[in-house]
């Protein structure tokens, strides 16, 4: 055999040494990224575990979709595949890039996006509350920090975070992380070595809580309330990107208790969606329908719990089933493991439900 | 520090590329290119007017001495005065400006007069005691003959400004430096071996010296009150501190000329070795004490004033005093003016003035602490008294950081007396210095960062016992096979990923010798 | 003066400033060779022996000198 010559031995050595360090330096990477309490890394992972091509629609959204969408339940009364790509309070600009992101793996037949992620984008909520949830670092990185390394992570980053910012730690979030090398031996956090892990609950998560809250009746408001400027922006380009790949779209309001300046806001965006040619729905308009009880269902004025979240599925669920076609998969040897998952999800609903329905007897008596 | 950010990496890499595309000849223009950025990202950009006054009157100065050296000295003198002013001139008005002002507001004061009187903020240029020093040594060497003088400005301008020495040095000598305008070929493992001793400066600053910074910090603050023994052991991670950010800067530095196949000289020669705090100015900012002994001391020995103390000296009190008294009094000069290069302040000062005692006492006492050697039966050789003498040697330097690190003498001095003073020696004291130092900050955050400390002293401490069996810790690390060799890169590189202090959860780090 | 000379008058001035009546110093003698012979004590030797010969060293020549047979060739040179 003929030998290399050195210059290209060393090439080959400097080329192999590199590749071999960055493989390393992603999975350090994800190790050390924060499993976080809003549950943006199970779902976002759980979502890259995903087998490719096999979601019939995703919902693309923040907790406005991970404590109301039930995929479990979808899945079990017409045997349709759904996931809840959702992450704490999902700041408005990224979700076209989420767009993207699931476009890589997967091709469902309905995209579902929540319209609280533009709802919540310029209200502060996080400890600095001056800072607008679409700029504050949380938010942002539930996202950013949950993504793979990619292309379309650089981009949604480059123009995602505020300028002012220093994005280096968002690009390299090992920067911010590394500190925190003990993970290195958390089971929790190697679990998520490679960024994906198979979640039973498909994006759900359980919050073990309720409070009465109070609802208002916004359906017969009419009137409309404008987008700001920098929101329309941003709504205008999500709907043209939609629009440029030939989506199927549905743009949903969840039942939570809206004031009426967000019904005005939802009446505007309403429109706009429908002259783009894609469906538009407030379920707020239906909660008769729905059956929502305000004294057990809810945990927060924003958040049903798990009762709340039966019905809500039940309700949307038909509601998908009316308006859409999909195949019942239901039997199909592919989605065997989606049976599995739900005896796991069924275990945790009826500790879940059990634990609330205590909590409610427990106020009831005093 | 940019040293240690991810921009000089990316620096380094540009610059290691344009370095090997162009042809052999104008390579050392891309250093002098190279170097221009590596300021403006480094320093504060309107500061290298000062740098560049130095390196034209430099150039200009070096070759006007050359050419009448011979014919006509007295000019020639006249010239290397003039030039040496204008750049100590430059350094001093940076430097010590506020020196002069507060003392000249406290000897007002006096007089009942001089409140009004305030310090100035002038920024000064990057690495200005550093280049400084190095453009002194070009211009006299040239004015003694011992180098020719550069004709190319630009040559010049390289010398003077080369980016790897304009952080803390070293302060090289010209003759060293020709081979900036050498052309290099590249070589794969000179580049390794300069890469890897990069990562090893990366593990000491980074892992060891900032992490230990972080708490020593909390020891000296201004409004601490620690001492006894507690107050000694953040004296020994102070130093442990220092030693590991300097040489680690060193390491960096070196590393990064390496690269490009330009040797620079060594900074450090394992300090701790010392047997004697003369011998630890010998292993410890090498380059320092030799360009004060070569352009201080021996100038100041050697000149007309000290002959004539000396024959004088010999005619009234004999020869050992002619002998004795010139030398001591150069040593003292020489020991404050390295006081007064750390900074312009009195415990600096101080430091110099504590140093040179200890060297003239040693000095002295020599003879008869030899003589009581012998009569106890110890041998010089013997390993238990090497340890003592390094430990005491540690000591006397611990002392001269106390001076280095207190912001006036007096504070210094409550440093010296609160390590001994008896009642803080109890182990109940001990105890409730930790109480107070553990209670402000997160404890686990201290463990952790501990942890980090030994880790990157396990580093340090192999790369000694490769330097005391003087043996090349990389041409063994190329020797070994393939994945030995990268495991053991690997394993450095996520030491400083994981462990090194950086990020958005730190502040900005500080290196202790980059502010001169 | 001969070099034999120079090199009794230079042993001689070493006695003087190392205070050792046995050394004996040879063209090849460093400071390797010489116990307490350090930079402070080079700058003595130079200055006795610019004052027994009576000229001055050029600073270069102080700095470069290797051994005693170079210092030997300059003494020579200047006297």
């Amino acid at each position: 055999m003929k030998k290399i010559p050195v210059w290209m031995g060393n090439l080959l050595k400097a080329v192999f040494f590199s590749i071999i360090f960055l493989m390393l330096l992603v999975t350090v990477s994800y190790i050390l990224r924060p499993y976080s309490g809003s549950a943006s890394r199970k779902n976002l992972c759980g979502f890259y575990a995903e087998e490719e091509d096999s979601l019939d629609v995703v919902f693309i959204g923040s907790s406005a979709v991970f404590t109301f969408w039930e995929p479990m339940e979808f899945w079990k009364k017409y045997g349709v595949a759904s996931y809840d790509f959702a992450t704490g309070t999902m700041p408005p600009q990224v979700v076209k890039y989420c767009l993207k992101e699931i476009k890589k793996t997967q091709d469902p037949e309905l995209f579902v996006i929540d319209l609280r992620t533009f709802n919540a984008a310029e209200t502060g909520y996080y400890q600095d509350r001056s800072i607008k949830n679409m700029d504050h670092e949380v938010p942002l990185r539930n996202v950013t920090d949950n993504f793979k390394y990619s292309l379309n992570r650089l981009q949604m980053i480059a123009d995602c975070v505020p300028d002012t910012y220093d994005k280096i730690p968002y690009y390299l979030d090992i920067i911010k992380y590394h500190t925190e090398w003990t993970r290195l031996k958390d089971k929790q956090s190697l679990l998520f070595a490679v960024n994906d892990s198979h979640d039973s609950l498909k994006g759900f998560k359980f919050v073990d809580a309720v409070k009465e809250v109070e609802f208002k009746d916004q359906s017969k408001v009419e009137s409309t309330k404008p987008l700001s400027e920098r929101l329309d922006a941003i709504f205008y380009d999500l709907l043209d990107y939609c629009k440029e790949e030939d989506l199927q779209v549905l743009f949903l309001v969840n039942s939570y208790c809206q004031a009426k300046g967000h019904k005005e806001t939802y009446n505007y965006m309403a429109d706009v969606i429908e002259e783009y040619g894609f469906d538009f729905l407030n379920t707020n308009d239906y909660y008769k329908e729905i059956g929502l009880d305000y004294t057990t269902d809810y945990y927060d004025q924003s958040h049903v719990n798990i009762f709340g979240a039966d019905k809500y599925t039940e309700f949307l669920g038909e509601y998908l089933m009316n308006h859409y076609t999909f195949e019942d998969k239901r039997g199909q040897e592919a989605y065997a493991s989606w049976n599995e998952d739900y005896e796991v999800w069924s275990e945790g609903v009826k500790e879940l439900k059990a634990s609330i329905q205590a909590k409610i007897d427990a106020r009831e008596a005093e | 520090m940019f040293l240690v950010t991810f921009g000089f990496l990316v620096f380094m890499a540009v610059t290691i590329a344009a370095y090997y595309l162009v042809p052999g000849k104008i390579q050392w223009v891309v250093l002098l290119l190279a170097s221009a950025v590596f300021y403006f990202y480094a320093g504060t950009p309107y500061t290298v007017i000062y740098l560049l006054v130095t390196i034209v009157t430099i150039w200009a100065g070096s070759n006007y001495i050359d050419k009448v050296r011979d014919s006509d000295p007295g000019k020639a003198k006249r010239a290397l005065i003039a030039t040496l002013l204008v750049n100590i001139g430059i350094l001093a008005a940076l430097k010590y400006m506020n020196f002069f002002i507060s003392n000249f507001k406290s000897i007002c004061g006096l007089f009942g007069r001089g409140q009004g009187i305030q310090p100035v903020h002038w920024a000064a240029s990057l690495g200005v005691s550093f280049y400084t020093l190095q453009a002194v040594s070009y211009l006299v060497d040239v004015y003694w003959g011992t180098s020719k003088p550069q004709k190319n400005l630009l040559k010049v301008a390289l010398f003077t400004s080369y980016f790897p020495q304009m952080s803390s040095g070293p302060i090289c000598r010209y003759h060293e430096m020709e081979q900036l305008y050498e052309p290099h070929k590249f070589d794969y493992q000179r580049l390794c071996f300069g890469m890897q001793r990069m990562l090893f400066g990366f593990i000491k600053k980074l892992v060891v010296a900032e992490n230990l910074g972080v708490y020593v910090n909390y020891i000296f603050d201004e409004n601490a009150n620690y001492n006894g023994t507690f107050l000694w052991l953040g004296l020994f991670a102070y130093v442990v501190q220092l030693y590991a950010d300097f040489s680690g800067c060193m390491d960096i530095v070196l590393g990064a000329s390496e690269c490009f196949g330009i040797y620079m000289p060594e900074n450090f020669n394992r300090p701790f070795h010392s047997r004697s705090i003369q011998e630890f100015w010998k292993r410890w900012h090498i380059t320092l004490g030799t360009f004060a002994q070569d352009y201080i001391m021996y100038p100041i020995l050697r000149s007309k004033a000290w002959t004539k103390m000396r024959k004088s000296l010999k005619v009234k009190y004999g020869k050992a005093m002619s002998k004795n008294v010139p030398t001591y009094l150069a040593m003292m000069i020489l020991w404050v003016y390295i006081g007064i290069w750390h900074g312009g302040a009195w415990n600096y000062v101080g430091e110099g003035i504590w140093f040179g005692i200890v060297v003239m006492l040693g000095q002295l006492l020599d003879r008869r602490l030899k003589r009581v050697m012998e009569l106890l039966g110890i041998s010089p050789e013997a390993r238990w008294w090497h340890c003592f003498q390094s430990a005491r040697t540690a000591v006397i330097y611990g002392i001269g950081v106390y001076f280095f690190r207190a912001s006036s003498v007096r504070q210094a001095l409550h440093y010296v007396k609160a390590s001994i003073s008896p009642r803080c020696l109890t182990f109940s004291n001990f105890l409730m210095q930790w109480q107070v130092f553990s209670a402000s900050f997160p404890v686990k955050e201290f463990y952790k960062a501990m942890i980090c400390v030994g880790i990157g002293v396990i580093f340090m401490i192999v790369l000694f016992i490769f330097q005391a069996k003087e043996k090349s810790f990389y041409q063994w690390l190329a020797d070994r096979n393939l994945v030995i060799r990268w495991c053991i890169l690997y394993l450095m590189l996520f030491t400083i990923i994981l462990f090194g202090v950086y990020g958005p959860e730190y502040d900005a780090a500080q290196f202790i010798y980059g502010g001169f | 003066m001969s070099r034999e000379e120079i090199l009794k008058k230079v042993n001689e001035i070493f006695w003087d400033v190392f205070d050792d009546d046995s050394i004996v110093v040879t063209e090849d003698t460093t400071a390797a060779d010489i116990e307490d012979w350090d930079s402070l004590t080079h700058i003595t030797l130079i200055s006795e022996v610019e004052s027994e010969f009576g000229f001055t060293f050029a600073m270069k020549d102080v700095l470069g000198m290797k051994d005693v047979g170079e210092m030997l060739d300059i003494i020579e040179k200047e006297i």
